[in-house]
């Protein structure tokens, strides 16, 4: 039984779900006893540290590919026997940045012309429609008025449905093209004809502030280090929404993206995997996008992405440990849930430890209890903090990531300066304990039943 | 494609970056052990060294030939002060290093506990005597026991420590010293058999005979205490 019904959707961005607040309930209820247990015989250093190995294994696993991989790349540079492309690019209120968009796709060096498609998914905006109007007849354009909202997937298949490329490239109308990009991506396609989809080095737009600057090194290790690991095993997880290139003849075999699901960009993935294609990864194609620049929204997004990964795992639970899918299916996807635990792991430490301290320290304000000699008698107001030992281990265990950090930045930026050093340590302890927050609410929003929302 | 052997290669670097911060880890916790049993062993030759310098004080005495007894007491009384705010500190040490022990063995630090405790009824013995031979000499010093479950729940115990805490503050010539009635020591065996204590908290104030049985409050000790400073 599906705890999150599918509901197909005429209008609106929300996907409609039933509530099963008895399964929330139920498993925080569980999960808290067994963790509270768990702390009270064992350190919570440790418990992280149990959690962490595996990610650490993974972080070395991909060092060693990152050192000794061979190079992706490896094509004719000639122009010759390239493709048509079409290019779709969904559209809904976003006139502010679609513009930009297109005039990234226009200016683009590929050597043969680009079908540009531009669905508009029911814009409630008028900026937005003019926009496209202006961009239809001077930039000649195609764009496509969809009546109503019916989601991003739809639109990408309305476009699909009316472009005449062998090859298209799935667009965000806030993603922004580099010149070369649609070449490097054609020619690593052309490289193997078993890929079905290539994915693009996806990059923060203009970083500007703190949230962005965070999460400009989480780019560069996602979609950077960490896609180039995932291509040499030929288990990439994902194929972005931000910018991807498809073959047009598996887009149809497959039919298209799935217009219920919330990440369809990760489901159709998988899908075009089980079809027996293989992802290529073009790390010289860049693409920029947009991202959130305020807490609220990023925590939003995230929850989307990674309930979007519990949604779809339910629908290709087949694809777990089948070793008809080599690394992706044994290694790969099983992996990828390591970081619910750790994150798990992680936030309930830390809930414990500062709810303790928060608790008496509340009850040392009301005069209920004192430090001094009371603290002879229980010294609660510093439980477990602090060990030396914890502290000079972490520093070695965090190795890895840190390498994983400074390698990824070399991928994105050529030359490292000691403001990009300096904020890795930020990055490792302070947005790690973030993305490990969203990890929690998104589970417990998945069993709980809550609706999707953008 | 990935050779096989690089999963192996990551799963060796893996594995000795564990060894090694668990072996770093260690040898952190065994350092910081040693360097807390050596300031152990610094207090209790303080706390020697003052006992042996009583008695060396006592016989000038029986020979008459201490005629400067008030500059004697200051010097005694600084480094009562000096042992009493030391043994404290200890106390903290050992309790926060025991609960952030995470590789080693936690039962060593039993030991550094009761080497406490000794440390704490040294300190109590030479206050006693202090105060004999100095007279209180103004200072007015006034020790008070207390007794409490250490190892079981006992919420008037946590309170009862409070109130303590708070005299303590109010009252700077008052000095309190806990011992705890369920650690197995012979020493504080034969406290609780030589003040009869069958039920936790237990509040003696010394010189006065005065036991308080169960959670006791502030005033009521309060009334106790002639003179608070």
């Amino acid at each position: 039984m599906r705890l999150v019904d599918r509901t197909d959707i005429k209008r609106g961005k929300t996907f409609k779900s039933k509530r099963h607040p008895h399964y929330a309930i139920l498993f925080i209820i569980l999960l808290m006893g067994i963790l509270f247990y768990t702390f009270q015989n064992i350190n919570p250093f440790w418990i992280v540290i149990g959690a962490n190995s595996v990610l650490l294994y993974v972080s070395v696993l991909f060092l060693v590919i990152y050192a000794t991989g061979d190079e992706l790349d490896n094509f004719n540079d000639t122009n010759e026997n390239l493709p048509t492309l079409s290019v779709v690019i969904p559209c809904y209120n976003s006139g502010n940045v679609i513009i930009n968009s297109v005039e990234h796709v226009l200016n683009s060096d590929y050597p043969k012309p680009i079908e540009v498609i531009a669905v508009d998914d029911g814009s409630t905006d008028s900026n937005t429609k003019e926009i496209l109007k202006r961009l239809e007849h001077d930039k000649g354009i195609r764009v496509i008025y969809k009546r109503h909202n019916a989601g991003k997937a739809a639109a990408l298949n309305t476009g699909i449905k009316y472009s005449h490329g062998e090859y298209i490239a799935c667009l965000d109308s806030d993603s922004y093209v580099e010149k070369d990009a649609f070449k490097n991506m054609v020619k690593t396609m052309q490289k193997d004809k078993n890929y079905g989809a290539v994915t693009a080095f996806i990059k923060v737009y203009k970083p500007n502030s703190f949230i962005t600057w965070l999460q400009e090194i989480e780019y560069y290790c996602a979609f950077g280090f960490n896609m180039l690991s995932y291509a040499r095993l030929n288990s990439i997880f994902v194929t972005p929404g931000p910018m991807t290139l498809f073959k047009k003849e598996v887009l149809d075999e497959i039919k298209g993206f799935d217009e219920t699901n919330p990440t369809e960009d990760l489901e159709i993935c998988w899908r075009i995997r089980k079809r027996g294609y293989k992802i290529g990864y073009s790390k010289d194609a860049v693409v920029y996008t947009e991202v959130p620049s305020k807490w609220k929204p990023l925590l939003k997004q995230r929850e989307r992405w990674y309930r979007g990964k519990y949604y779809n795992v339910r629908i290709h639970k087949d694809m777990m440990f089948n070793p008809k899918y080599n690394i992706f299916g044994m290694f790969v996807l099983p992996i990828s849930f390591f970081s619910e635990i750790s994150a798990f792991a992680l936030i309930s430490s830390v809930s414990y430890t500062l709810g303790k301290n928060i608790f008496y320290g509340i009850l040392n304000t009301l005069g209920m209890i004192q430090t001094g000699l009371s603290h002879q008698i229980f010294s609660c107001l510093l439980p477990g903090t602090g060990p030396m030992a914890a502290v000079q281990m972490s520093a070695i265990l965090l190795l890895p990531f840190a390498f994983v950090s400074i390698a990824s930045y070399r991928m994105g930026i050529k030359k490292l300066k000691w403001n990009h050093i300096a904020l890795i340590p930020v990055f490792l302890f302070g947005y790690g304990v973030f993305i490990s927050y969203a990890y929690v609410v998104s589970v417990i929003k998945e069993f709980y039943g809550c609706a999707y929302k953008w | 494609m990935v050779n096989k052997n690089t999963y192996l290669i990551a799963g060796i670097i893996t594995l000795t970056l564990v060894i090694i911060s668990l072996y770093v880890g260690y040898n952190v916790e065994v350092n910081t052990y040693n360097q807390l049993h050596d300031q152990m062993l610094e207090n209790s030759m303080e706390g020697e060294s003052y006992l042996l310098l009583t008695n060396f004080l006592e016989d000038k005495e029986i020979h008459g030939n201490n005629d400067n007894m008030t500059d004697t007491c200051k010097i005694l009384k600084s480094m009562l002060d000096k042992q009493s705010a030391e043994t404290s500190s200890l106390y903290n040490q050992v309790y926060r290093l025991e609960t952030s022990t995470i590789i080693s063995d936690k039962k060593k630090y039993n030991l550094l506990r009761k080497q406490y405790f000794l440390a704490n009824f040294r300190l109590y013995l030479s206050y006693k005597s202090y105060i004999e031979k100095c007279g209180a000499n103004n200072d007015n010093l006034q020790l008070i026991l207390f007794f409490y479950t250490a190892e079981e729940e006992c919420p008037d115990c946590i309170v009862q420590g409070r109130v303590l805490d708070t005299l303590r503050q109010n009252c700077k010539n008052v000095r309190v010293f806990a011992f705890p009635t369920d650690v197995n020591m012979n020493l504080l065996d034969v406290m609780k058999m030589s003040y009869k204590i069958d039920r936790d908290p237990t509040v003696i104030i010394d010189n006065k005979d005065v036991i308080f049985e169960g959670l006791t409050s502030y005033a009521q000790i309060r009334r106790y205490i002639n003179v608070c400073k």
